[in-house]
C-alpha cells in the first residue's frame, strides 16, 4: 500500500505485487518477498535516462531504506570488522562507534599500535568476553551510590570492572544518555556499556515489567472480588500516580479515532501506528533503544549518505547511492547544473533530497527558497498597496489618500496632482473637468501608473496562480483524507475488489501530483524573462493544467455506483495526464539545464 | 531543594573566607546535575558575577554516581587552582593571565572584604 504505481523506479511490478499483498492481508510470507526485492531494488530520481528531447538526465540512485535496515548494514559492518579483528561484536561495536564507522582507520591503528592501550583508550576492558550473571542479587548490605537503596537488590554492572549500581538505576541511567556510547557511571572508571551486556540488563528490564504487570492484574482481579485490605486499597491509589498517563494517553487517542476513523487517511494512519508501534517496542526494549540510537547518530554523522524523510511522524530514510552519470559526481553539482533529485520513501512522501522540502519540480531549489521569501515578504503588503495606494506621478513612490480632498502633495517630492486623474494640479484651477475618461493628459497618467506598477502585478498575477493552486492541493488533499472510506464504500456499494477500487486512489495520487508541478512552475514562472521559449513552456503548462482540471472534474461524481462505471474515463485520463506530466517535467528540465531560458534580476 | 553550604578552604587567595553556595536539585537528580551556584561575590577566572560555575562535572562530565560531597569537593579543588584558559568571567581570566600577582591579591581583597 505503500508505493504508487506512478512512481519512477524500474520495479514497477514488484511494488503493485507487494501492494497487493498487503491488501489480501496475507502480510508474513507476502511481505517478507517483498523485503527480499525491496532491499535489491535502486530508485532513480527520474524515470527516464534521456528525455524525449535527447537531454541526458544525469538520475541520481537512491534506496528508500527503514532503521532497521541501516541497524542490519551497522551489524554487517561490525561482522566484517570482526573477522579480522576477532574480538567479538561487542567489542568491535564500540570501537567503531569510537571511530566514527571509519573501519580504515580503525584496522590501521590496530594494527600499528599497542591494542592493550587502544583497548584502554576506547573504553574497553583488558578481555573481549562478556561476563555472564552481571545482573545479581546483592547482599543485605549494599547501598547503590546512586539512589542510596539498601540492599537486598538486584545489581548490574560491566563485565570488567566492580562499580555495581541497582538495576533501576542503571537503566534509568542508560536511558537518559543521548549517545549510544555509555560510560559506567562510575566517573573514575572508563569502560563503556557494550551491547552484550546492556542484552543482560534489557532481557531483566523486560522480565521484570512483565512480572509486575501481571502482578497487577492479578492484585486488580482480586480486588474486583471481596473486600479490600488497607495494602490493597494503597496499591490501588498508588498504583494510577504511575499509571493514569498512559491509560489517558490511550482514551485520547481512542476518541480521537472514534470520531475520524471513516475520515482519517487509511495510509497515514498505518505510518503513524507504525511508528508509534515501533517507538513503543524501542522504549520498553533497552537494547533496541540502543541501536536506534546507533542509526541515528550514524545516519547524522554520514547525513551526505542519508537523509531522513522530512514528512511528519515519518521515520524513513533515503540511501544515497551515487549518480547513474560520469558528469555528476555529486549532489550540489546535480543542483547547480538546474537539476532536481526528488526522491520518494518507502511510505511514498516525495521530497526534494537537497533541500528537504517537499517535491517542488519543475522550479529549482533556489527558486523555491526565493519565493517563499518573496511570498513571506510582500504578498501581505503588496496586497494592501494596491488596494489603497496610488503611486505618485512623478517620482513613483506610492502615496494613501489620507482625506477626503483630491488635491494631493507627494511627500516624497512635493508634486501637486489631482487623485482622480492624476494630473498636474495647476491645471485644475480654472474650472477643469478631470473626470472626461478621454483626457489626453490623464490618458498618459494612467498608463504611467500602470507600468510603475506592472512589476506587482505580475508577482500578484504568479503569485495568485500559485495560491489557487495550492488551495485546490490542499481541498485534494482534504478529499485523499476521506478517500479509503470512499474506496470501501465503492467496494462494497458495486461488489468490486479492493484491486478494482484501486484505480480511484491511483487517480487521485497523479492529480495531487500534478496539482504541486502545476504550484510550483507557476512560481518558477515569475522568475522567467519573457522570451520565445517561456511562451512555449506557458503552453506545455496550460496544457498540463487543461489534463489536471478534466481529470478533477471526473471526482465530482458522487453516487458510487456511477463512479464504477467511469471506470474507464477515471482510467484514461489519468494516463493521459500522467504523461502529460512527465513531458512536462521534462520540458522543463531541457529549458532549465540547457539554459534556453533566462532569469529576471528579481533572482539573485 | 535548595541549601546553602559554607566551604572554608585553606591554601589559595581565598582562604578563610566563608562562601555562600547555592544548590538546586532537579527533578531528575541524580540523572542530572545538580544546579550549583555561588552566592558570595568570589573573583575567580571560571566563575562568573552570577556566580556560576564552569565546571566539567556540572555539565558534560556529570555522572549519577557523583554526590554532592565529590561536587563540593571539585568546588574546592577549583577554588585553589583557577584554570584561567578555560575561562567563563573573561576580564577576570585576562588579568590572571597577564598579571597573576595582582590578580591573586585582588582575589584576597575580595574574599577578605565579602567572605567573611
Amino acid at each position: 500500500m505503500s508505493d504508487y504505481e506512478f512512481e519512477y523506479e524500474t520495479e514497477d511490478e514488484y511494488s503493485n505485487l507487494e501492494s497487493e499483498a498487503d491488501s489480501l492481508d496475507d502480510l508474513d510470507s507476502e511481505d517478507e518477498i517483498g523485503d527480499v526485492l525491496r532491499a535489491d531494488s535502486v530508485h532513480y530520481s527520474f524515470k527516464n535516462k534521456q528525455t524525449a528531447g535527447g537531454l541526458c538526465t544525469h538520475r541520481m540512485r537512491y534506496k528508500p531504506v527503514e532503521a532497521d535496515e541501516i541497524e542490519a548494514q551497522l551489524k554487517a559492518r561490525v561482522a566484517n570488522v570482526d573477522t579480522i579483528l576477532q574480538l567479538g561484536a561487542d567489542d568491535c561495536t564500540v570501537l567503531l562507534l569510537k571511530y566514527g564507522w571509519n573501519d580504515q582507520k580503525l584496522l590501521e591503528d590496530y594494527t600499528t599500535q599497542e591494542p592493550e592501550s587502544l583497548r584502554r583508550e576506547c573504553g574497553l576492558g583488558p578481555e573481549s568476553r562478556v561476563r555472564a550473571r552481571l545482573v545479581r542479587e546483592s547482599e543485605p548490605q549494599f547501598l547503590c551510590q546512586i539512589c542510596c537503596s539498601d540492599g537486598p537488590l538486584y545489581t548490574f554492572q560491566l563485565s570488567w570492572c566492580d562499580h555495581r549500581y541497582c538495576v533501576d538505576c542503571y537503566v534509568r541511567y542508560i536511558r537518559g544518555g543521548q549517545s549510544a556510547l555509555v560510560k559506567c557511571p562510575d566517573t573514575s572508571c572508563a569502560l563503556y556499556v557494550r551491547p552484550g551486556e546492556l542484552e543482560q540488563l534489557s532481557t531483566f528490564e523486560e522480565q521484570r515489567v512483565r512480572q509486575q504487570e501481571e502482578h497487577e492484574n492479578q492484585l486488580r482481579k482480586q480486588s474486583v472480588s471481596g473486600p479490600l485490605t488497607s495494602e490493597e486499597i494503597m496499591a490501588k491509589y498508588q498504583k494510577p500516580l504511575v499509571d493514569s498517563s498512559d491509560e489517558e494517553l490511550d482514551e485520547d487517542q481512542e476518541s480521537d479515532e472514534s470520531a475520524e476513523d471513516a475520515l482519517f487517511n487509511f495510509h497515514e494512519r498505518h505510518i503513524k501506528q507504525q511508528r508509534l508501534e515501533k517507538q513503543n517496542q524501542r522504549n520498553k526494549i533497552l537494547l533496541r533503544r540502543y541501536w536506534y540510537t546507533v542509526v541515528v547518530q550514524y545516519t547524522k554523522k554520514h547525513f551526505k549518505t542519508f537523509k531522513n524523510c522530512p514528512a511528519i511522524d515519518c521515520e524513513c530514510f533515503i540511501e544515497y547511492l551515487g549518480f547513474d552519470s560520469d558528469v555528476i559526481t555529486s549532489v550540489e553539482e546535480y543542483v547547480a547544473h538546474k537539476y532536481i533529485p526528488i526522491v520518494q520513501c518507502s511510505n511514498g512522501h516525495r521530497f526534494c533530497y537537497a533541500c528537504l522540502s517537499e517535491d517542488h519540480a519543475p522550479a529549482t531549489c533556489t527558486v523555491v527558497q526565493t519565493w517563499i521569501k518573496t511570498c513571506a515578504d510582500e504578498t501581505e503588503t503588496s496586497h494592501w498597496i494596491t488596494a489603497n495606494t496610488k503611486d505618485c506621478p512623478k517620482c513613483s513612490s506610492p502615496i494613501e489618500k489620507n482625506g477626503g480632498c483630491n488635491h494631493m502633495t507627494c511627500g516624497e517630492c512635493h508634486y501637486q496632482f489631482c487623485w482622480i486623474c492624476l494630473g498636474d494640479w495647476s491645471r485644475h484651477k480654472n474650472n477643469y473637468v478631470c473626470t472626461s475618461f478621454n483626457d489626453e493628459e490623464s490618458k498618459k497618467e494612467r498608463e504611467k501608473q500602470e507600468t510603475s506598477r506592472v512589476s506587482l502585478k505580475r508577482y500578484l498575477f504568479y503569485f495568485d496562480l500559485f495560491e489557487i493552486h495550492r488551495v485546490s492541493l490542499k481541498k485534494d488533499t482534504e478529499f485523499l483524507a476521506k478517500l479509503e472510506h470512499r474506496v470501501q464504500e465503492i467496494q462494497q456499494r458495486a461488489k468490486v475488489s479492493w484491486i478494482e477500487a484501486h484505480f480511484y486512489r491511483e487517480s487521485i495520487d497523479i492529480l495531487l501530483r500534478c496539482r504541486i508541478t502545476l504550484m510550483w512552475s507557476y512560481a518558477l514562472m515569475f522568475y522567467f524573462k519573457s522570451s520565445a521559449e517561456k511562451g512555449f513552456l506557458e503552453r506545455t503548462q496550460s496544457n498540463l493544467s487543461n489534463h489536471v482540471e478534466a481529470l478533477s472534474k471526473l471526482f465530482e461524481i458522487t453516487p458510487t455506483e456511477k463512479v464504477i462505471k467511469e471506470k474507464e474515463a477515471f482510467l484514461t485520463k489519468s494516463n493521459a495526464l500522467k504523461s502529460c506530466h512527465e513531458k512536462c517535467i521534462e520540458k522543463f528540465m531541457e529549458s532549465l539545464v540547457l539554459g534556453r531560458i533566462s532569469f529576471t534580476s528579481e533572482l539573485k | 531543594m535548595s541549601l546553602p553550604k559554607r566551604i572554608i578552604r585553606v591554601g589559595s587567595p581565598y582562604e578563610g573566607g566563608k562562601f555562600k553556595l547555592e544548590l538546586f536539585l532537579p527533578d531528575d537528580y541524580p540523572m542530572v546535575a545538580p544546579k550549583v551556584r555561588f552566592l558570595t561575590k568570589i573573583y575567580h577566572p571560571n566563575i562568573d558575577r552570577l556566580g556560576r560555575i564552569c565546571l566539567d562535572v556540572l555539565k558534560a562530565n556529570w555522572s549519577p554516581a557523583l554526590q554532592v560531597r565529590t561536587i563540593l569537593l571539585s568546588i574546592q579543588a577549583l577554588l585553589s587552582s583557577p584554570n584561567p584558559d578555560d575561562p567563563l568571567a573573561n576580564e577576570v581570566a585576562e588579568d590572571w593571565k597577564n598579571d597573576e600577582q595582582n590578580a591573586i591579591k585582588t582575589a584576597k581583597q575580595w574574599t577578605e572584604t565579602y567572605a567573611v
